[in-house]
């Protein structure tokens, strides 16, 4: 009996507990009302290693963002299979703003447009604002005979299988500038073999080493190798010359409009975010922008500060995508 | 400068201590906050983290047999049968010490030899790190315990675990199951405390816990024998730690194993390995620390960062406005030869701080087991949280868990696993990459000059593995009369 009498006042105190964790939890899921965003920590998740690009910027972002909203802004890093982990960790979350993603056109577009049973698509997401870009360049060693990008082509398309090139992986910007520059010039890019590098560190390293011919990487890894004459930059794809590369041509310049690709770095969240929150976010971007001790310090982490609002960020990523999947189709990652 | 330095090196070595809290994230946090110190102090307190970090995981890996890293592994394999027999003072000591000569030895090569390394580290393209890996990979042999098919298939166990999540060329998923967090793949903390640590929580609730620990400390420092044991293997470290560490793409853990590889076949008694070898413990501890300046190499005179640490460290210069690449020594040299000075340093005040605090560390042991056991489990799965934030890496500890146990009821070494799982992803690049470039022959493995070096040196390995093996079971059976150790 007096075992029943003690089971059942645990029983009852459990109940009480229960009841507790529920009425304290019911108007916080009440309050989470987007008016006064944000209410509580923030959470930006990275789908990266600390380190990269996505990971700087972010970081500096929620330096800043700490500041001006008065809430902590915390970086999370999850990283995992090229960036979709995060990723689809965000795209899945509940949609009331307090976990965004710094997203990449690789994992936004390209991860979706060219790999099978990608998580996610394009448009599962609540577009916040673009922060920047960042151009690409098509370098070679500096021992390599070609000194233009015309010599180059020429003797690519006169026997494509003797070159090779470097990218990290087959559905990143690298891999799709070259598809890019190639398809222009009239040769399959199927022909060119492709190494696969695990990060864009590993290929600047095999192409300073003269392991593979060309590549297109993002400006920062391949800055000071050609400022330092070890590698030689021939194009890149910013839309004017680059302080940084003033005698480097721009792709169109150089007669290959079709090389375009660029990485972006922005903001997203789950589909359905509330208009409140989106708003927030334009503007505190924009603002941070022109604050300028942040815009300084993001120029020294490599990205060139170009501002989108949510609904151009979404266009914009929707036609990267669109691109992505004819790219994908002529490297063969899908038919 | 000394006061950031040890700041540095001080967070790093309570960081180190958690499993999972690395390096790599703590560089990453402290960033921004350092952006109001100049550079140079900014960076050597940055850099302190690092190797403070690459010490404090010895010290559990010793202590409770959780090695907070991969570069740990190795330290763990003799350093925890030592503090099992009470030798955990001797072990910790030498641990340190070890760091602090083959770290100063190893900064000694890096400020002669960085600049004609830089070209050797590019000379290393996808066909020589193939080798390098089977090289790497045949350490498995000296790892395997007492029965090689045992410890082969537990290799192979590792392997497979490893082709689970994204697949590198392609990006296409493999053993995934449509779910995402196995995507990401299986991360090798998770797995090393799962086999490592769990485990043996569990065998030692099995018998009486009161004397899990021998429980008279026997000493706390070296002894002189001590340090004459491991007086070469310290200096050995130190060489095999810096070359290593120069290359990009290989870490700390690789040149630890090596390290450890190579001082097992040389000893007259191999069969002591693993079974509390205070040689071991110097070698693998002196070639983690040292394949920090070698990292140092790539990074300082190409602007290539070996490592997640030194890629994180590389962020960390630019936002002070360095820009890290090959005219940084012509552009900043105060900058640089401040860094590599905090470096000796640096390894000093490690020494310093670390030596007194052994005694600390030691008494961790005397706390009865019944306590100790729910703070390592705790500790456990903290560090699997800890990776990436996520639940699905307490899954795969809590699994490896199990895993792990029933290996060992049945006699299969958790070495293997943890080396394999390191090694073949970038067994599985290398050879992707060089069979793309060499377009499917084989042959481009003998025929360029450093790759055939790496492969014959992989048969020598594997042989003087099984010449020693076969040395030691003898001189096993000789040893078991006269001491049951």
């Amino acid at each position: 009996m007096r075992i029943h009498v003690c089971l059942f006042s645990r029983l009852a105190y459990l109940a009480i507990f229960l009841g507790g964790l529920s009425g304290f939890w019911a108007p916080v899921a009440e309050c989470v009302a987007a008016a006064d965003y944000p209410t509580k920590p923030v959470q930006i998740v990275v789908a990266f290693a600390p380190g990269g690009s996505s990971d700087q910027v972010s970081r500096l972002l929620a330096t800043y963002l700490s500041k001006k909203w008065g809430q902590p802004v915390n970086v999370v890093n999850k990283p995992g299979g090229g960036g979709v982990v995060g990723t689809a960790a965000v795209a899945q979350a509940s949609p009331d703003g307090y976990m965004v993603n710094n997203g990449q056109v690789n994992t936004l577009a390209f991860a979706p447009a060219a790999q099978k049973n990608n998580p996610y698509n394009w448009d599962s997401f609540t577009y916040l604002a673009r922060i920047g870009v960042t151009p690409s360049v098509l370098t070679v060693n500096a021992n390599s005979p070609y000194k233009t990008v015309k010599e180059l082509v020429e003797a690519v398309k006169k026997d494509p299988a003797k070159f090779k090139t470097g990218v990290s992986g087959l559905a990143g910007t690298g891999a799709f500038g070259i598809a890019q520059l190639l398809q222009s010039a009239g040769v399959d890019p199927a022909k060119v073999d492709m190494v696969s590098f695990n990060g864009g560190v590993l290929v600047i390293t095999n192409l300073a080493g003269g392991h593979v011919d060309f590549v297109a990487q993002q400006l920062p890894e391949v800055l000071e190798m050609v400022r330092a004459g070890r590698l030689r930059a021939l194009m890149h794809t910013n839309a004017v010359r680059l302080k940084e590369l003033p005698d480097v041509p721009t792709s169109k310049e150089a007669g290959f409009p079709a090389y375009s690709v660029m990485a972006a770095s922005g903001y997203v969240g789950p589909p359905n975010l509330p208009k409140e929150v989106v708003s927030k976010w334009e503007t505190s971007i924009a603002n941070a922008l022109k604050d300028v001790e942040f815009a300084a310090s993001l120029k020294k982490v490599g990205l060139i500060a170009d501002y989108q609002n949510a609904r151009d960020y979404r266009a914009w990523t929707e036609e990267q995508y669109k691109s992505a999947q004819h790219l994908a189709v002529s490297l063969g990652l899908k038919k | 400068m000394i006061y950031y330095c040890f700041i540095g090196v001080f967070i790093g070595t309570l960081v180190g201590v958690l499993p999972g809290i690395g390096a790599t994230v703590s560089i990453a946090i402290l960033t921004p906050i350092t952006l109001g110190l100049g550079p140079t102090a900014a960076i050597i307190m940055l850099a302190g983290i690092y190797y403070g970090a690459m010490y404090g995981g010895s010290t559990t890996a010793i202590l409770v047999n959780i090695p907070g890293e991969a570069a740990s592994v190795a330290t763990a394999l003799d350093g925890y049968q030592m503090a099992r027999q009470g030798q955990a003072g001797p072990a910790l000591g030498i641990s340190a010490i070890s760091s602090f000569l083959a770290g100063t030895l190893s900064l000694v090569l890096l400020m002669t030899l960085a600049v004609p390394l830089a070209s050797y580290a590019l000379r290393f393209g996808p066909p020589e790190y193939f080798s390098l890996m089977v090289l790497g990979l045949t350490i498995v042999v000296s790892l395997v315990g007492k029965s090689m098919v045992k410890g082969l298939l537990a290799g192979i166990f590792g392997m497979i675990l490893a082709t689970i999540g994204m697949e590198p060329l392609t990006g296409q998923s493999r053993f995934t199951f449509n779910s995402v967090d196995l995507m990401a793949g299986i991360d090798f903390v998770a797995v090393v405390v799962g086999l490592f640590a769990i485990p043996e929580v569990l065998e030692n609730m099995e018998g009486s816990v009161l004397e899990v620990y021998k429980a008279r400390l026997k000493n706390l420092f070296p002894s002189c024998e001590d340090l004459r044991r491991t007086g070469s293997p310290m200096i050995r470290s130190a060489f095999i730690g810096f070359f290593i560490g120069v290359l990009p793409g290989s870490s700390g853990a690789v040149a630890a194993f090596m390290a450890y590889n190579v001082e097992k076949n040389i000893s007259k008694h191999p069969e002591r390995f693993g079974a509390g070898a205070i040689e071991g413990v110097a070698a693998s501890e002196g070639a983690n620390n040292a394949a920090v300046s070698g990292a140092m190499v790539p990074l300082l005179s190409l602007g290539i960062p070996v490592s997640p640490p030194m890629a994180v460290l590389i962020g960390a210069f630019m936002i002070h406005g360095l820009r890290p690449g090959p005219m940084l020594f012509n552009n900043n040299p105060e900058f640089v030869w401040a860094l590599i000075a905090s470096m000796y340093v640096g390894n000093v005040i490690l020494l310093i701080l670390n030596l007194p605090l052994v005694g600390l560390w030691a008494q961790l042991i005397r706390v009865p087991y019944p306590y100790l056991a729910p703070g390592i489990m705790v500790l456990c799965f903290l560090g699997a949280y800890g990776i990436r934030n996520s639940f699905f890496d307490v899954a795969v500890a809590f699994a490896m868990g199990i895993v792990g146990y029933v290996m060992r009821k049945l006699d299969y070494p958790a070495a293997p696993v943890v080396l394999a799982l390191i090694l073949s992803p970038m067994l599985e690049d290398a050879l992707r990459q060089s069979l793309t470039i060499s377009k499917g022959s084989i042959n481009i493995f003998i025929t360029r000059p450093i790759s055939l070096t790496l492969l014959i040196l992989a048969a020598i390995s594997v042989f003087l593995s099984i010449y020693s093996r076969r040395k030691g079971s003898k001189a096993t059976a000789a040893f078991v009369e006269e001491d049951n150790t």
